[in-house]
């Protein structure tokens, strides 16, 4: 091995221009040469010896192409990671609002039951994905008197609607099937229809009541 | 010396790798929670429903013209010619408390007597008529007693033609109202 000080041999390219000290150290190596670990790359000599190395481009792009091979062997790293999915039951339930006040004013003469009244003016909207079970039921907080009668009926495209069904007396505990056998996937704003009636002999009336609908298999 | 540049590489790469696999779980990790939370869904909805009903009164009746015909067909020689109508019928439903209809005649006095009786057959137990001559154009009070009820009853109007009257006619505009006491 012969020792060559880069200071004094490798701090200037043949062409006179300064070379950078790891480039030089490299190509000393490469062609079986010890260096010095001094390397003052500031400080200019010149190539003056028998034992100077002749810095060409062929072996400068060799040494370059080492470099960078090199490098990206150090930047292909790779790390694993494990990623779990878990789909949970969804079942969702929601309603547009309140419907309009249901007012009886008129009747036909003759005849006990006042003229019925009805609102269709909000609807509902649903997304499950559990099955072909699940049902919507319906329940009011407080039963209404004997004389007045409130009906719902709520459409339906993923399940079976049963129509106009009496919830008057349908308090929490006994709450009634309104719609069966709703299919997975989602029903998007379905009318629903509430119907107010009451009887002559009923009299009058004024109240409200909270109507509770759920989605549940 | 040489090798520091390329240890520091190495090293800041593994920095960046630690660094990226850890924004990487926390980032699964944050996902998974709110898709949780997205996840506890509601599946109940409430409306709040409000109820009136209004006092109703309605009344009505079926026949809307009568006609009575006194001629030598009707006549009776035991009694004053006369002639009788019975096909209409009174309706009315109330949901109010006391209630009674009352009738008027349009015609101030007429040439030939007008009475008119009606029949309480379906008119509710509580509900009493009265048989009422019309004589002047002020309202009679023919069926009282109507309490939160719906009821129908036959009108049976008759007319009474003396012979010395004569022959003639005699129009009547017949208003019910179903009102309060």
């Amino acid at each position: 091995m012969k020792t060559l000080d880069l200071n004094r041999n490798f701090n200037q390219s043949q062409s006179g221009e300064p070379l950078n000290c790891a480039i030089a150290s490299r190509m000393a190596s490469f062609r079986g040469f010890l260096y010095h670990a001094n390397c003052d790359t500031r400080s200019r000599g010149s190539l003056k010896d028998g034992k100077e190395f002749q810095m060409n481009r062929l072996s400068l792009a060799a040494t370059g192409l080492l470099m960078l091979t090199f490098s990206s062997g150090l930047m292909a790293q790779s790390a694993n990671q494990n990623v779990s999915v878990t789909v949970n039951s969804v079942y969702k339930l929601a309603v547009t609002g309140d419907p309009s006040p249901l007012v009886i004013s008129s009747a036909t003469p003759g005849t006990d039951l006042l003229t019925v009244v009805s609102d269709n003016t909000t609807s509902y909207s649903i997304t499950q994905n559990i099955g072909a079970t699940i049902k919507i039921t319906a329940e009011v907080d407080l039963a209404l008197v004997a004389g007045y009668a409130l009906e719902l009926q709520l459409a339906s495209t993923k399940g079976t609607s049963a129509g106009n069904v009496d919830i008057s007396n349908a308090t929490a505990g006994s709450a009634v099937d309104i719609v069966t056998g709703i299919a997975m996937g989602a029903d998007a704003n379905q009318s629903i229809t509430y119907s107010f009636s009451a009887i002559a002999t009923a009299g009058t009336f004024s109240g409200s009541r909270l109507v509770t609908l759920t989605l549940t298999n | 010396m040489q090798r520091q540049p390329i240890r520091a590489t190495i090293e800041t790469m593994r920095q960046n790798i630690f660094h990226s696999a850890l924004f990487l779980t926390a980032s699964i990790l944050a996902f998974t929670l709110a898709s949780s939370e997205a996840m506890a869904q509601r599946n109940i909805a409430q409306q709040y429903l409000s109820f009136q009903v209004h006092e109703v009164n309605k009344i009505d009746v079926s026949a809307k013209s009568v006609r009575l015909l006194v001629d030598a067909s009707t006549i009776d020689l035991e009694s004053l010619p006369n002639a009788v109508n019975s096909d209409g019928k009174l309706l009315w439903t109330t949901n109010g408390a006391d209630k009674k209809i009352t009738v008027v005649s349009s015609r101030v006095a007429g040439r030939y007597e007008l009475k008119i009786t009606p029949s309480l057959a379906d008119a509710g137990s509580e509900a009493m008529a009265k048989e009422i001559v019309f004589k002047d154009d002020q309202p009679r009070d023919l069926i009282v007693g109507l309490y939160r009820a719906a009821g129908q009853c036959s009108i049976v109007l008759s007319a009474t033609a003396p012979v010395e009257v004569g022959e003639g006619s005699d129009l009547h505009l017949i208003t019910y109202t179903l009102t309060g006491i």
